[in-house]
């Protein structure tokens, strides 16, 4: 079932400068129990989405264009106040940074109360109660006595597991994700990635996983959106995907993951840099850095579709025309 | 989100940037300028030399503004009770307040930096010796401690130059170090000592020019500061000598004959002293909302 | 001239924080508590032969940074020698010591802030070469020019700031940097972490690319197990404050000796591991200030017995080129237990 459908959004930034086409078109859907793997390098706009699902964009930054339905209700229309009404009820965020959902002069059970209370109307042991649960459920030793600690008491992956449960205190039916475990590492990174995989199956949320780590995304993920530059270059289920790319800027992604390539030998590797925000070329924004791109390529590009997957190139990796 | 831009320009293109987006501070900029350029040229432009006893008519002293000389002349601002033309004593005494003001300002600040900068890449024994001396030069109210010296050394331009950069080497001190420790924290410093670069050269060469943002806006505040302190203290009759009147100075003249009705006196070398030293503080602020990095788009 | 460049013995680095004389008098009087000692390295030795690529690996807390600063010279050691072609570097001095300090370069890791943003990136690159007097004054910008082409970046750049620049071309400029003063060893900290992975890939090519054509010694410090496997001959592990493995880069993947590092080998993430459950070591990292006793990785161990909680096991030989610092199998870790599944 649909629970989240973005159509043709875009994102757009005013500057002196220029206009900065943040997000330039993208369309996906998340479905009931499914996790979405958003990957891209910095500047591709992944996380601007996910600001831009929950109206959380900060000036200049505007959706200038697209749709945004979830549970079947248009985001775009909705009223501030309806907006703040579902976050933090029926849409949650995660941020890389725990400390930007977490106050450090509340403790912990506090804070998760009052999330309690600005959707609920609970009395304040229930409201207790439900923090408690949310803190065993992402694996936190002993919940009711750390109620009562301060976030600063806690290790960088305990709080980020605090950030965790306060997203899913209202058992929301959708998780953005934003880099959440770029900062932890790689043990406590797992002890995460354990925890939000049987969280998703058990309570059936839709969660979409923003990162630049292909490596978490296809253990996680059941279905991966490559974006670049704005714009979503490739999308499907995670195995084509990983296994026979259409784009030949996800090939180049996973053939440069050392572990594609023989010890000690040169990594295969994409040229150049991704394109200024500003100076983005005509076309295909991969088009400088690709191997198969031609004069086409600066023509404005159509989406193919085929089954489950979907890319936006001209060229695609495996397809015979 | 924030959004962060690099765009290819130096902090004096973005300090231009800055002054010439906020219309008022833009104002305040040329007030500065103006004023500025008038107590450098006030020998060539004012009517008359106020302290040269030649051009002096004591028979013209108290005219109200507007009145006309015995030679001729108007005294626009009308003349002091010894017979001085006003708008000429004030183009000298802006002169002597601006002068004493930046002096103190730009004497403090080498000072200060130079503790600051000290204390920040010492550490140790050093530091500690040079804050708590800041923080205890910080516990003083300014002007007590300024009269104090100037009741021990006595009245003169120099000795209350003295008197102001004693009370305020320390803010600069304070404001170098920990804009310095921020930038002692960051990897190029760690950088060049690796490239075996010597103190000194890390010190003045990469740590320094990294902190002058924070050095100009506290800069720019304290020579308002020191023009303000200059003036109370020729007003309170222990700055200036009488030879060398700033406005502050003639403030104190005029006041002596407000209530009988000669107003001119003092409100005018007292506006003026309140243009210049808000046309300052303007620019100031300006100029920290300019060059505070967190503020950048 | 022995083969070894740089060597570290017996080294610990501890840290405290030093109490002002209030402080001091307040803990005099029983008022406040002893500032606590992080010991960031604890008796750790380590030493890296003329040429060798050697992988540092660790979590945070682990001491693999301090390791880097106390080998290439920026921190004293607390207890222990640092050797430099056979010498201590804390005897050396005067051109002696100049010339360990610029053999030895170490890369950083955040390319914002290794770059003074004041000055463009010829005076950056230039700098350490003019005032050592290492090439004469007028050949400056022509080396400059030489090393930017070098590192793949357009000599035409050399008047720009560094803001000007993207992360990995920044990169890039910090390694020219170093380049400059003709260095033998460059210890590389998280030197690709903060990169894009496109980004990342090149980088790592151009330090193969370098230490061939300049013949250096590598010191590659990195959390990617995977990174440092590709680059480095040789691959050593860290927990906290201390080394617990050491492997040829080879055999790390297919024998870890040290449950830490199959554990960590176990929790990369990896693309062509799909859809899997991910199954976590349990236990958090213990704080460096407060470590377990006996062998440090004993809360978190499913192996631990008694004597890991007591003993500290010493770093020993196991195999060809292998050491490991583990109780089990007489001292031989996982050598030859039941085969470990690694996938």
């Amino acid at each position: 079932m649909t629970l989240l459908e973005v159509n043709g959004l875009k994102t757009w930034f005013q500057t002196p400068w220029g206009t900065i086409k943040a997000v330039d078109g993208v369309s996906f859907t998340v479905n009931k129990g499914e996790i979405l793997g958003l990957v891209g390098e910095s500047g591709s706009g992944k996380s601007i989405t996910g600001f831009s699902i929950l109206g959380l964009l900060d000036a200049p930054g505007k959706v200038v264009d697209g749709t945004i339905r979830f549970n079947g209700e248009d985001l775009r229309a909705a009223s501030a106040a309806r907006l703040r009404a579902l976050r933090g009820d029926r849409i949650a965020m995660i941020f890389q940074d725990p400390m930007m959902t977490l106050n450090p002069v509340l403790t912990i059970g506090t804070q998760m109360v009052e999330t309690v209370f600005a959707h609920r109307k609970a009395s304040h042991a229930e409201a207790r109660a439900m923090a408690r649960d949310a803190l065993g459920r992402v694996g936190i030793p002993r919940p009711e006595e750390r109620l009562d600690a301060y976030p600063h008491e806690f290790s960088g992956g305990m709080r980020q597991r605090v950030a965790i449960a306060i997203a899913l205190l209202h058992e929301p039916d959708l998780i953005i994700a934003d880099e959440p475990t770029t900062a932890l590492d790689v043990t406590i990174q797992s002890q995460i990635l354990s925890e939000v995989q049987s969280l998703v199956a058990e309570m059936g949320m839709g969660l979409i996983w923003i990162s630049h780590d292909l490596g978490v995304v296809a253990g996680l993920a059941n279905r991966i959106a490559v974006m670049y530059a704005g714009r979503l270059v490739e999308e499907g289920p995670v195995d084509p995907v990983l296994d026979t790319p259409r784009h030949p800027y996800t090939q180049g992604l996973i053939s440069s993951t050392p572990i594609a390539n023989e010890r000690g030998r040169p990594l295969r590797q994409i040229r150049g840099t991704a394109p200024p925000p500003l100076d983005r070329p005509q076309g295909c924004p991969f088009q400088p850095r690709c191997d198969y791109a031609d004069a086409a390529c600066a023509s404005e590009l159509t989406e193919t579709v085929v089954g489950a997957r979907r890319w936006r190139c001209l060229h695609p990796l495996g397809v015979t025309a | 989100m924030k959004l962060t831009l690099f765009r290819g320009e130096g902090m004096l293109v973005r300090v231009a940037r800055g002054l010439r987006a906020s219309p008022k501070a833009s104002i305040a900029l040329l007030v500065c300028v103006v004023l500025i350029a008038a107590a450098i040229l006030a020998p060539l432009i004012a009517p008359q030399n106020p302290y040269d006893l030649l051009q002096i008519d004591i028979f013209d002293g108290k005219l109200p503004p507007g009145s006309a000389s015995r030679t001729g002349s108007h005294y626009w601002l009308g003349t002091d009770t010894q017979g001085r033309d006003m708008y000429s004593a004030m183009l000298y005494g802006l002169r002597t307040s601006l002068s004493v003001g930046v002096t103190a300002g730009v004497l403090a600040l080498v000072i200060g930096t130079a503790m600051g900068l000290s204390a920040a890449y010492f550490g140790g024994r050093i530091e500690t010796l040079i804050m708590r001396f800041v923080d205890l030069m910080l516990g003083f109210p300014t002007i007590l401690v300024a009269l104090m010296i100037l009741v021990v050394f006595g009245q003169g331009a120099w000795k209350v130059i003295l008197a102001l950069v004693f009370v305020q080497w320390a803010y600069f001190a304070r404001a170098v170090r920990s804009a310095a420790l921020v930038e002692i924290g960051k990897d190029y410093v760690e950088a060049a000592r690796c490239l075996g670069l010597s103190s000194p050269r890390i010190l003045f060469h990469h740590i320094l020019p990294n902190c002058l943002p924070p050095l100009i806006v506290i800069g720019t505040i304290q020579v308002a500061h020191a023009i303000t302190a200059e003036a109370t203290l020729s007003f309170l009759g222990i700055g200036l000598p009488i030879t060398q009147p700033s406005l502050g100075l003639l403030i104190a003249n005029g006041y002596q004959v407000l209530l009988a009705g000669l107003y001119w006196m003092s409100v005018y070398p007292g506006l003026l002293l309140l243009v210049l030293v808000f046309s300052i503080n303007v620019v100031g602020d300006r100029l920290r909302e300019v060059l505070n990095p967190r503020l950048e788009l | 001239m022995s083969d070894i460049l740089a060597a570290a013995e017996n080294v610990s680095k501890k840290f405290r924080q030093n109490p002002d004389f209030a402080e001091r008098l307040a803990i005099r009087l029983g008022a406040a508590p002893e500032p606590p000692t992080v010991h960031a390295l604890d008796g750790v030795s380590l030493s890296i032969a003329r040429g060798e690529v050697v992988g540092l690996v660790g979590e945070s807390g682990c001491g693999k940074s301090t390791l880097g600063r106390v080998i290439g010279g920026l921190m004293k050691p607390t207890e222990g020698r640092v050797l430099h072609d056979g010498k201590d570097i804390a005897l050396m001095r005067g051109a002696e010591a100049r010339k360990m300090r610029l053999d030895t370069q170490i890369i950083f890791q955040d390319p914002m802030s290794a770059l003074n943003p004041r000055k463009r990136v010829a005076q950056i690159i230039g700098e350490a070469p003019r005032v050592h007097g290492l090439v004469p004054r007028a050949e400056v910008a022509e080396l400059v020019q030489r090393l930017l082409a070098t590192v793949g970046l357009d000599p035409a750049m050399a008047e720009r700031f560094s803001h000007q620049f993207s992360g990995g071309q920044r990169q890039r400029i910090s390694i020219a940097r170093s380049l400059a003063v003709n260095p033998r060893f460059l210890i590389c900290d998280e030197s690709v972490a903060a990169l894009d992975v496109s980004i990342q890939a090149q980088v790592i090519n151009l330090f193969m690319e370098l230490r061939r054509s300049f013949a250096l010694t590598l010191l590659f410090i990195s959390h990617d197990l995977s990174v440092v496997r590709h680059i480095s001959d040789r691959v050593v592990i860290m927990y906290l404050g201390r080394v617990v493995e050491v492997s040829p880069a080879g055999q790390v993947f297919e024998k870890p000796l040290h449950p830490y590092t199959a554990a960590l080998l176990e929790e990369i993430p990896r693309l062509d591991r799909r859809g899997r459950r991910f199954t976590a070591i349990k236990g958090e990292i213990p704080s460096p200030m407060n470590p377990p006793p006996g062998c440090h990785f004993h809360p978190r161990c499913p192996h631990a017995f008694d004597r890991c909680r007591i003993e500290r096991p010493a770093l020993v030989a196991a195999g060809p080129g292998q050491e490991v610092a583990c109780h089990l199998n007489m001292g031989k870790g996982l050598a030859h237990l039941p085969i470990q599944q690694g996938d």
